[in-house]
């Protein structure tokens, strides 16, 4: 499902600034774009939007313009949460715990209960995002007890195993660990093609990793929008609002290399 | 042999409802009953070591009330008959009689209830609401509710840590922590508010809408036995009324 | 002035270990980072350090203190943890009244004045009447550091302090690490960021398999790129691809 944005804005409160303002991006279908920015840049105010959580819960914001989902059509956002068409991972990780279940299992199979399938069927489907997450050790402790990252990995998890089409996530890689983040970017990268992914980082690793386009905000506005050859090319242009400093070394190198391992590294990230 | 939930219910329901009705010495019987049956059986076994604890310190509290009961009204409720001395105090016979009366009844009644509740863990019960018809809507509040309400001592022992933590001697002080449970009061009620409109809408952003599937299909056996069981006692109950 | 941590065993539930015998020393002036894998144990190791959690088997010493007999609120006096969750941590209706807990508690001279000065050097000081719920989430783990460094503790033990931080944050977090460095302070920072604290810290220990994996001086660790790897430590892309390049 593609996803377009069409000069949105919002502000919270009508006397306070506008957290996001006249963004307009597309996302085609089945591409996966990361959304940069340092904090308070409207990162996470845009995820919630297009899931439909922003407009059902503050209907005292204003927003303008529009968002599509597909073929749908908002003006100017969902005014209800558009599960299970799109799947939202909110930032702290302990809020996405529904309390309801005892389990890891039960928690993730809760998902699935929620969009009335069968989900005595869904063992499998159940147990295969649990073994991709690197989780399936921990499938009879109670949720909170977790530590940070395996909280993480389960709310992952949770959203991954009613594979919606269009999948948010909000800052996916906070304390994930190296396994963690690898096996983050092996599923964003099997997603391609047949889910649309946004997710935000205020750091680029995981973007230049896993993304295709890369949509980098400050204070509510575009600062750019492209995909990732442009980014790693211009990378000095967004030294003030992101942490690109060994990046610009890499690409130095890079620029300055003709090896093989060089030229193999400027094919991965397109830069040949 | 092991009930299912909704025997164990209604077996449960029985020894209450047997409360109104039995004279004093068989409602002492069936406490005793409870006691044996929490303490022994597979079926009532408490969920959790802090649960079976709290449940005997429930029944101490019960005994003693009822204790205390039996002797208020002894003293008190005078009868037709001479009253005998005990250690100095005179006792009404009547007065014992209806103080016993009315304790053995209530430990029944309130342990039986309870049994039911140390030994069930409250998703089971949601279930078990389910099957008998209720709405999800109020199922679904009823977990919610109950999941604060488990959340709430963890939330204040983490204050407390976190307070002592940065130097407030909270630990062994008993005014001290008083002042400070005060004092965590409304930002407690404030943070969970906010983190329920928090967790309703990532609830909501896993598709759910107030409805609680069961967590677990219904037992059809359970069910006969169950209404079996609540039936003969409804029977025994209009026998007793009739007579 | 010195933590040592003496055979420390530790277990939630008894017969499932998460921390084995583990044997440490902090000398007052350090950064020591502790680094390993989800679920490695530690921010059970934290917790650890000033007697929230008890070890149990052998002992923690805190500038020579027992924290298994003396209480969490004496031990507060040398040593602030803070929590990776801010959410478990804070409780005061404002930024202000949550950072001035600690150093009033304590009965610090110059409370206001320590807690103003850490208002300031987390960004905080144009928050401090606001409630903590209307912070973001990163100005909330901001919180938290500002707290425990306005206890005026001489060691400070952070989990994951700069998980969610971005750009900015980092900076001026940076520069108030090296402001209390300078000033004598000590750190134990449990993270995975690598990246940004390495050039901070003095020595490195990497919890694997409830053990000690690794223990070495900050400035050799980069170039253990093989047992980082093993012991599941994350190497930021951009470094791994410089040494691969180089
Ligand atoms: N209350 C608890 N009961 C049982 N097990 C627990 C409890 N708290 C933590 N654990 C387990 O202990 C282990 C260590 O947890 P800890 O939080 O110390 O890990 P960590 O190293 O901080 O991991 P992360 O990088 O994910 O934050 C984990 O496997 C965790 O699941
Ligand atoms: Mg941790």
């Amino acid at each position: 499902m593609e996803i377009r944005l069409d000069g949105f804005s919002f502000q919270y409160v009508s006397s306070q600034p506008t957290v996001v303002s006249e963004v307009s991006v597309a996302v085609a279908s089945g591409a996966c774009c990361a959304i940069l920015g340092p904090t308070g840049a409207g990162k996470t105010t845009l995820l919630l939007a297009i899931s439909g959580a922003l407009g059902a819960q503050h209907s005292s914001g204003t927003g303008r313009g529009e968002i599509s989902v597909g073929p749908h059509v908002f003006r100017p956002m969902p005014d209800k949460v558009l599960f299970p068409q799109v799947g939202l991972c909110l930032q702290e990780p302990q809020i996405m715990i529904s309390g309801l279940r005892d389990t890891v299992y039960d928690e993730i199979k809760f998902s699935l209960e929620n969009i009335s399938v069968d989900p005595e069927l869904h063992e499998e489907q159940i147990v295969s995002v649990m073994e991709r997450l690197g989780i399936q050790h921990l499938r009879d402790r109670k949720p909170f007890t977790l530590s940070g990252g395996e909280l993480q990995r389960l709310t992952l998890a949770t959203l991954l195993v009613v594979q919606p089409p269009v999948l948010l996530l909000d800052e996916p890689g906070n304390s994930l660990d190296d396994d963690a983040l690898s096996r983050l970017v092996r599923i964003l990268r099997q997603l391609r093609g047949r889910t649309t992914v946004l997710f935000s980082d205020n750091q680029p690793d995981l973007a230049i990793l896993a993304a295709d386009s890369i949509l980098i905000m400050e204070d509510g506005e575009v600062i750019s929008f492209g995909d990732k050859k442009s980014f790693l090319k211009n990378l000095g242009e967004f030294k003030s609002s992101l942490p690109v400093r060994k990046w610009q070394d890499v690409i130095r190198v890079l620029s300055r290399s003709s090896s093989l391992r060089a030229k193999r590294v400027k094919k991965r990230f397109g830069l040949a | 042999m092991r009930f299912g939930t909704a025997s164990k219910f209604a077996l449960s329901a029985t020894l209450a409802l047997l409360a109104f009705f039995l004279p004093w010495q068989a409602s002492l019987v069936l406490f005793l009953c409870v006691v044996i049956l929490e303490i022994f059986s597979d079926t009532y076994k408490p969920i959790s070591a802090p649960a079976h604890k709290a449940f005997l310190r429930f029944l101490a509290y019960l005994v003693s009330l009822g204790l205390f009961m039996v002797f208020i009204n002894g003293l008190l409720i005078e009868g037709d008959d001479d009253a005998c001395i005990i250690l100095g105090l005179s006792f009404y016979p009547d007065g014992l009689a209806f103080g016993l009366n009315v304790a053995c009844r209530l430990m029944l009644l309130s342990s039986a209830i309870l049994l039911f509740f140390v030994s069930t863990p409250i998703k089971i019960f949601a279930d078990l609401l389910g099957y008998f018809g209720l709405p999800q809507k109020i199922i679904s509040i009823i977990l919610l509710t109950t999941f604060y309400l488990e959340q709430l001592p963890a939330r204040i022992r983490q204050i407390f840590w976190s307070q002592e933590a940065r130097g407030a001697p909270i630990k062994g002080n008993f005014i001290l922590r008083i002042r400070s449970f005060f004092s965590i009061l409304s930002p407690l009620v404030l943070s969970s508010l906010v983190e329920s409109v928090n967790r309703g809408m990532a609830l909501e952003l896993r598709g759910f809408r107030g409805q609680v599937p069961p967590s677990r299909p219904r037992d059809v056996r359970d069910f006969r036995l169950a209404y079996l069981i609540l039936s003969t006692s409804f029977v025994l109950l209009l026998w007793q009324v009739w007579k | 002035m010195s933590i040592s941590l003496k055979g420390v065993s530790f277990s939630y539930q008894p017969g499932n270990p998460i921390l084995r015998d583990i044997n440490v020393d902090i000398q007052r002036g350090e950064c020591v980072l502790i680094l390993g894998r989800n679920g490695a144990g530690k921010s059970t190791l934290l917790k650890l350090l000033n007697g929230i959690l008890k070890p149990t088997a052998g002992e923690v010493l805190v500038n020579g203190r027992n924290t298994a007999s003396t209480p969490t609120s004496d031990l507060a006096a040398h040593i602030a943890v803070t929590f990776q969750n801010p959410g478990d941590q804070i409780f005061a209706s404002s930024v202000r009244k949550e950072i001035l807990f600690g150093p009033t508690n304590l009965k610090r001279q110059n409370a206001e004045l320590l807690t103003d000065k850490a208002l300031t050097t987390f960004g905080l000081g144009s928050k401090a009447s606001r409630h903590p719920y209307d912070l973001l989430p990163a100005e909330r783990k901001l919180l938290t550091i500002a707290s425990a460094v306005a206890t005026d503790a001489p060691f400070l033990a952070f989990d994951e302090p700069s998980a969610g931080l971005s750009h900015y944050e980092r900076e001026s977090f940076t520069n108030a690490f090296e402001e209390l460095k300078t000033a004598g302070r000590t750190f134990i920072v449990v993270t995975h960021d690598l990246d940004f604290f390495i050039t901070l810290a003095t020595r490195v220990y990497i919890i694997s398999s409830g053990g000690i994996g690794y223990a070495g001086s900050a400035d050799d660790v980069l170039s253990q790129r093989e047992t980082l790897r093993k012991l599941g430590v994350r190497i930021p892309l951009s470094e791994r691809l410089l040494g691969m390049l180089e």
